[in-house]
């Protein structure tokens, strides 16, 4: 019936825009594992996107801050929002459930991967994420996720603490 | 995990952090101090801050000040001003300055979580104070040159903002002296900058304009403080209103043309407000004894042929004040004897908020929380007595207090009404000469 699925042969050919979402394209992560991804899911990520649009990789973009573990979360995330049936309601649920998994390690590498890549909604949810979790921990705890060694003295410390006492009130056990 | 967060990162997860918890974990280590307390992430979280509770989403944040009468003191109150407003999820904020003002204070304006407070409703003047409630910390600001030592008889209008181009809160401040037959122009203008921590006198052009006394009000729109005010070129000519503006960036005063309808309003009934991030102002049929009001909007900023009158707004029983609008379209109002009130200007009809105080005392402005005054603030909590010694003289102290109450600071509602009627009297017999 509708003829603008054929050339002027009369020869059947894909629709532009489905063309391209069915297009593969090789992503490589800095421990050289190879991933394939459809172009419209790869577009999500606007870094990927400008690689694609300037055609330096030749249909293989190596992604040397990413690790193999990280680029395989990152690339299940693009599938489902590149999903053509699925609803926001189930993005959403797909990423509350899609995070809520995740320890702080792995929500900072996916963060910095969000970040490089530059994929917004998923590096906003992840920060969010790790924010939620983080601020009614204790300074000691965040010390050890983030592998941060103090360099205060303990009367500077004991200083800072003594100006604002009231922010320690209301403060959660270090257990997860 | 990657051993090492890049700072940029870093920054951006930080940035998402409540106040109060960034004020803990400048504990964490020096760098994050240092970086906690840069003004370029103070910034940095401000924004964010804001952009992630978006006017349209129905995710803003307001404050509400109103004083109780029980209470003997100024209640402060941080809601989302969206459909279950009020709901029960409110922050109740700690007030620390109970003892210092009458009964409240005069809301200047509210900016990036800071609230500039001014002493001047009954009768005391020149104590201006910023507060950052969410961090509890305050800066006392100096005594300006224009006062009554050194002018006389006069009155001052403030402007409250904050300066992006330069990151700094700023106030400006216009003191006129009182003549024979009203104020004197052009006033006196001082610029107060957060930076420097001083008031300086203004140097550069300063329009021929007075600002109705103690009823005015301002409202902040990108960077530019609005007042209504009214030019009076002299016994002969005509007198106009029109919108004064000062620009906090480039300190430079402007002008802007109202609706003719309001152009020779007696300017006590006119208040410059806010609708929707557009500048409006709100038509009162009268001060004191007020039932009705109109809203009119200035749909494209700037254009001054672009007002429109928005809603016409009747209230049983008597209005109060108008105090802000909601996603909804509805108005925040207050009515007389109910305390806030949510109006919803197409059907006329109001809901009681059971949120209740005096009936002059009430301030809704928008609220983010943000780490400003962090570097320049002192603390500002309410009085905790630190040994069993100030315990025991506080207590005599409380006791003796609570016997003058009475005697010392008067009926805060006869107290209310009576500033607000006789400066309508007063006024109104000084700027009928002018305008009729």
């Amino acid at each position: 019936m509708a003829p603008k699925n054929k050339n002027p042969n009369g020869e059947n050919v894909v629709p532009e825009v489905q063309q391209k979402k069915t297009q593969a394209l090789i992503l490589k992560s800095s421990d050289g594992e190879e991933f394939s991804i459809s172009k419209s899911a790869a577009g999500l990520s606007v870094a990927i996107k400008n690689m694609m649009e300037d055609d330096c990789a030749g249909g293989v973009i190596p992604l040397p801050l990413v690790d193999g573990g990280t680029l395989a979360r990152v690339i299940t995330y693009l599938n489902k929002h590149a999903e053509d049936g699925a609803s926001d309601e189930d993005k959403r649920k797909f990423d509350e459930e899609f995070l809520s998994g995740m320890e702080v390690d792995v929500l900072c590498d996916v963060a910095l991967a969000g970040n490089y890549l530059d994929i917004r909604g998923l590096f906003h949810d992840v920060c969010q994420r790790i924010v939620n979790g983080m601020k009614n921990k204790s300074v000691e705890w965040v010390r050890k996720t983030f592998r941060i060694e103090s360099d205060f003295t303990a009367e500077e410390e004991e200083q800072i603490k003594k100006e604002y006492a009231w922010a320690w009130e209301g403060v959660d056990s270090d257990a997860d | 995990m990657s051993d090492y967060l890049p700072q940029e990162v870093l920054l951006k997860i930080l940035a998402r952090l409540p106040p109060a918890s960034l004020i803990k974990f400048r504990c964490v280590s020096k760098s994050w101090n240092l970086l906690i307390s840069s003004p370029f992430f103070i910034s940095m979280q401000i924004e964010q801050a804001i952009l992630s509770k978006p006017v349209d989403a129905g995710t803003e944040q307001i404050i509400v000040r109103r004083y109780s009468k029980a209470q003997n003191s100024e209640v402060y109150s941080v809601h989302i001003n969206n459909e279950e407003f009020p709901d029960d999820k409110n922050i109740k904020i700690e007030y620390p300055f109970p003892d210092s003002t009458r009964f409240y204070y005069r809301i200047v304006g509210s900016c990036n979580g800071v609230l500039c407070l001014s002493d001047d409703l009954f009768g005391q003047a020149d104590s201006t104070l910023l507060w950052n409630p969410v961090i509890k910390r305050k800066v006392t600001l100096p005594v300006p040159q224009a006062t009554f030592d050194t002018m006389g008889p006069y009155m001052f209008v403030l402007g409250f903002g904050f300066d992006v181009e330069n990151n700094d809160y700023k106030l400006v401040r216009m003191a006129y002296v009182q003549g024979d037959y009203g104020y004197l122009v052009p006033p006196k203008v001082e610029v107060y900058a957060l930076s420097i921590g001083n008031w300086r006198e203004f140097s550069g052009e300063v329009p021929v304009n007075c600002v109705v006394e103690y009823f005015w009000s301002e409202v902040l729109i990108s960077g530019k403080v609005h007042w209504v005010a009214y030019r009076n070129m002299g016994m002969q000519e005509k007198v106009e209103n029109l919108i004064m503006v000062f620009n906090l960036s480039s300190e430079v005063f402007d002008e802007m043309q109202l609706p003719s309808a309001l152009e020779n309003e007696l300017p006590i009934n006119l208040n410059a407000a806010v609708l929707a991030q557009s500048l409006a102002v709100v038509q009162y049929d009268e001060r004191v004894w007020s039932k009705s009001c109109c809203i009119w909007v200035m749909e494209n900023y700037g254009d001054g042929e672009s007002w429109s009158k928005q809603y016409n707004i009747e209230v049983d029983g008597g209005l109060g004040m108008i105090l802000g609008f909601r996603a909804n379209g509805d108005v925040l109002l207050t009515a007389r004897n109910r305390g806030l009130v949510s109006y919803n200007p197409v059907t006329g009809q109001g809901r009681d908020l059971g949120i209740s105080g005096t009936k002059d005392s009430f301030y809704v402005g928008t609220y983010v929380e943000s780490l400003s005054l962090l570097v320049e603030g002192k603390e500002a909590r309410e009085r905790i007595p630190s040994d069993t010694e100030s315990q025991s003289e506080s207590e005599s102290e409380c006791e003796s207090s609570v016997e003058d109450d009475e005697d010392r600071y008067g009926d805060v509602e006869k107290s209310e009404f009576w500033m607000q009627s006789s400066m309508c009297q007063y006024l109104t017999v000084l700027l009928k000469r002018t305008f009729m």
